[in-house]
């Protein structure tokens, strides 16, 4: 990965689900590829930890600053990166997880794939908030059956209001669920409350090269059967083995070029190896950074025909900052007490979650909340550590009482995460401090943010529902029973799912991107990342991600091979 | 293409038993002396804890070598310490029918790694832990004339439920209490990670188990169908079971 030979046609930044996709996409149609990482090469055929047991990894493998989810998680980065600082601004609190790496978040995500629906791509139409999506799901819908066929998703067509089905033959079986899973299940049928198949981009049946899940191992390690979705693992090879791929990591992009004629030219980098500074020429950029990365990249490409940065007439890059509303809730539930052991690993994520359900009542005005969430579900049988799932809180004093109690509350306890939709709102943005540089020299991210009743009453409606279910199960809470709803929710970015900072749309004063993706000023630069979503459905963003990048390389290949850019 | 086991486990988890032990001189009984003189020479003959080392190395970094881990900074605890740890461990662990004791699997070790890391929240409980150890130390030498780690069980336990059952902590002791709690929290979670203690809790997992996911066992399902119909509760549909 030296120098690149300079036989590209595009420059693709970035190396995760978006940027994954469009090198994959457009080097299988013939088109060179050049991409721009900003982290280190990565291999997870060498790298990753399968089996390796917590007691052998320092501190039991548990969470540092840098290591925010543990030793093992396959991140280099996290909320925090040395020499790449980020500030939120007064009484205002962002948390940007930045990996740095060959296939960025795809090699830790969680792999959960919920599909976004008819009411998720026309918001503002459904109840006059936010904006719509220039694309339908009826335009959507091929592309998110494309998709999850090609990266593999287990899950069920259940035929719920705004859960679309696949396509048949599309998913993968789903595993079984587990005990805790089921317990939760059954309260939550008394109380009309649906739990599903979870999605989840794990195969559950080989397809060439990837194995089927063996039913063990996290992975947020990665995976190097290629059972769990990475970019690592699928299109960045394959996209290699067409020949038409060439990658550079250790490419830290800050600035696209633009000529007089208000086409992107190229992109500024620093290679970090050697601290220098280089520019390289291409027909057309594709941003793929993330969505504040990318933000933060055109927000600092300033020159005097693009004052406020490039693509950024409509001055809404950086703006309708969002993340996924989280909060959650645990329980203990005596019946679960010494309950008969067997491996509960399964594929180590969601075998069942639970919809949004009241899509009819919130319709007709009776819930005080706009829009919709999802909630994951869990508690099980985990690798021993510390904490003991819970258990060994439930402890008191010393003695053979304490392994008795240990041995009894083990698997007892249950979780829930709500995953929810936030409306855009004029407070969150992100935007390039006008002081700190970071250690490459680069202008720094101020974040602002702050929720609104659509979030918090939404987050109060959860909660609501959950202690029902939990008071079903003849279950204590153990957390998230706080009386005002705002202390249980999570900080901006806590969720890493954020979006919105370039989003598309169908008016050029509203919107940086067209619905292809491509910016509406600099018509030879396209992004392809969480930046150009219009909307935050509840939804977790990947598989949106890598479906529209998808359908943007079509449009892309087209005009290409029309000489239109 | 197939998964690559791990290629080597740690091993400076290890304790040594053998390291464990009588350090202590035994106290003498004292002549015929005053008050005074009797609690001068008391004080003269207890023994404090050798103090830990400084911590030293590095934390482990942003990118640290995943298959095969490596501490990145030493151990600091003295003998005298670890001894305490080892008491205190065993104490809240002791070995039953189902496992060893805690200082068997290791955990005075693990308790000597977390509080010696170079992160704020271990550094934290190294604060903790160590008065926790010097506070269990004076309290057995002032009341019993001997070191806690060479004291009975019986005193051990006396010194001990000062601070370790809720609602019964004594005034003026609740730091104390919090920091046991801390140091129980750690040591119950490094003994049943302990390869004897997964065996104990049943963790049955890590391994692979190739084909779709069986689900649970009929024994699982059948202890399920019963809470649940304790609770009132259907089963779920068929096709979510095994």
């Amino acid at each position: 990965m030296n120098a690149p030979s300079g036989e590209h046609d595009v420059i693709v930044v970035g190396s995760g689900a978006g940027g994954g996709m469009a090198a994959w996409r457009l080097a299988a149609a013939g088109v060179k590829v050049l991409m721009l990482e900003a982290g280190r090469d990565y291999d997870p055929y060498s790298e990753t930890p399968m089996f390796n047991w917590s007691r052998e990894a320092p501190l039991l493998g548990g969470g540092t600053p840098e290591k925010d989810f543990g030793y093992y998680l396959a991140s280099i980065g996290g909320w925090t990166l040395p020499g790449e600082p980020y500030v939120s601004a007064e009484g205002n609190e962002f948390m940007w997880w930045r990996s740095r790496m060959l296939g960025g978040r795809t090699n830790h995500w969680a792999r959960n794939s919920f599909r976004m629906g008819p009411h998720d791509f026309k918001p503002y139409t459904r109840d006059g908030l936010g904006v719509d999506w220039p694309v339908s799901y009826d335009e959507m819908a091929p592309y998110f059956d494309r998709v999850e066929k090609l990266i593999g998703v287990y899950g069920a067509n259940d035929g719920l209001e705004n859960h679309p089905d696949s396509g048949p033959g599309v998913l993968h079986e789903p595993p079984k669920p587990r005990i805790n899973e089921l317990a939760i299940k059954a309260a939550a049928n008394d109380l009309g409350i649906p739990c599903v198949a979870s999605r989840r981009a794990v195969l559950t049946k080989n397809m060439g090269e990837r194995q089927a899940c063996f039913n063990a191992t996290n992975c947020g390690r990665g995976c190097n059967i290629g059972a769990a979705f990475q970019s690592t693992t699928s299109l960045i090879p394959w996209a290699r083995a067409t020949g038409n791929l060439e990658i550079l990591t250790n490419a830290m992009v800050y600035e696209v070029e633009t000529d007089r004629s208000g086409k992107a030219t190229g992109v500024h980098y620093i290679d970090k190896i050697s601290g220098e500074h280089r520019f390289i020429a291409a027909r057309v950029v594709v941003l793929a950074a993330s969505a504040c990365e990318s933000a933060r990249i055109l927000l600092n490409s300033k020159n005097a025909q693009h004052p406020d940065g490039v693509a950024n007439s409509s001055g809404q890059v950086g703006r309708n900052l969002m993340d996924t509303v989280g909060a959650g809730i645990g329980a203990q539930v005596p019946a679960l007490e010494n309950r008969p052991r067997y491996n509960e690993d399964g594929t180590m994520g969601l075998h069942l979650y639970i919809p949004f359900w009241d899509y009819q009542r919130q319709a007709a005005g009776a819930l005080d909340f706009p829009r919709g969430y999802h909630i994951e579900i869990g508690g099980q049988f985990g690798e021993p550590g510390i904490g003991m799932g819970g258990a060994s809180g439930r402890v008191d004093g010393y003695g053979p009482q304490v392994k008795e109690d240990v041995r009894r509350y083990y698997g007892s306890f249950i979780h829930f995460s709500q995953r929810g939709e936030m409306i855009p709102n004029e407070h969150c943005y992100a935007e390039l401090d006008p002081d700190q540089r970071d250690a490459f020299g680069i202008p720094i991210l101020r974040f602002h943010y702050r929720h609104t009743d659509h979030e918090i009453n939404q987050t109060a409606h959860f909660q609501q529902n959950i202690l029902a279910i939990i008071d079903r199960l003849g279950g204590t809470p153990t957390y998230g029973t706080q009386d005002d709803p705002k202390d249980m929710m999570a900080k901006g970015g806590q969720i890493i799912h954020e979006v919105g900072t370039a989003r598309m749309g169908d008016d050029p004063a509203t919107s940086v991107l067209n619905g292809s993706g491509q910016s509406w000023d600099v018509p030879n630069l396209w992004i392809m990342d969480g930046a150009m979503f219009a909307s935050k459905a509840h939804k977790n963003p990947t598989l949106t991600i890598m479906a529209l990048a998808d359908r943007s390389c079509d449009h892309l290949i087209e005009k290409m091979r029309a000489r239109e850019i | 293409m197939s998964y690559t086991s791990r290629i080597s486990r740690r091993t400076t988890l290890k304790w040594l038993a053998a390291t464990m032990g009588v350090s202590a001189t035994t106290a003498c009984g004292p002549e015929r002396t005053t008050p005074q003189e009797d609690y001068a020479e008391r004080m003269a003959k207890r023994k404090t804890l050798a103090p830990a080392r400084p911590v030293s190395g590095t934390t482990y970094g942003y990118d640290p070598h995943l298959v095969e881990p490596a501490l990145t900074w030493e151990k600091s605890m003295s003998q005298d310490q670890l001894d305490v740890a080892a008491r205190l461990s065993d104490l809240i662990l002791p070995a039953d029918d189902r496992s060893p004791a805690a200082s068997d699997v290791g955990v005075p070790d693990f308790i000597d790694e977390w509080i010696s890391a170079p992160y704020d929240n271990q550094q934290y409980d190294r604060e903790r832990f160590l008065a926790l150890f010097d506070w269990l130390e004076q309290e057995a030498q002032e009341q019993f004339d001997t070191g806690f780690a060479e004291a009975s069980v019986d005193q051990q336990k006396q010194v001990l439920d000062r601070i370790a059952w809720y609602g019964r902590v004594e005034d003026g002791l609740d730091t104390m209490a919090a920091a046991f709690r801390s140091f129980r929290d750690i040591a119950i979670g490094a003994f049943f990670a302990s390869e004897a203690g997964v065996q104990d809790i049943g963790y049955l997992g890590n391994k692979p188990v190739i084909g779709p996911y069986p689900g649970p066992t009929p024994e699982a399902i059948e202890h399920l169908e019963r809470v649940l119909t304790s609770l009132g509760l259907a089963m779920p549909e068929a096709k979510y079971l095994p």
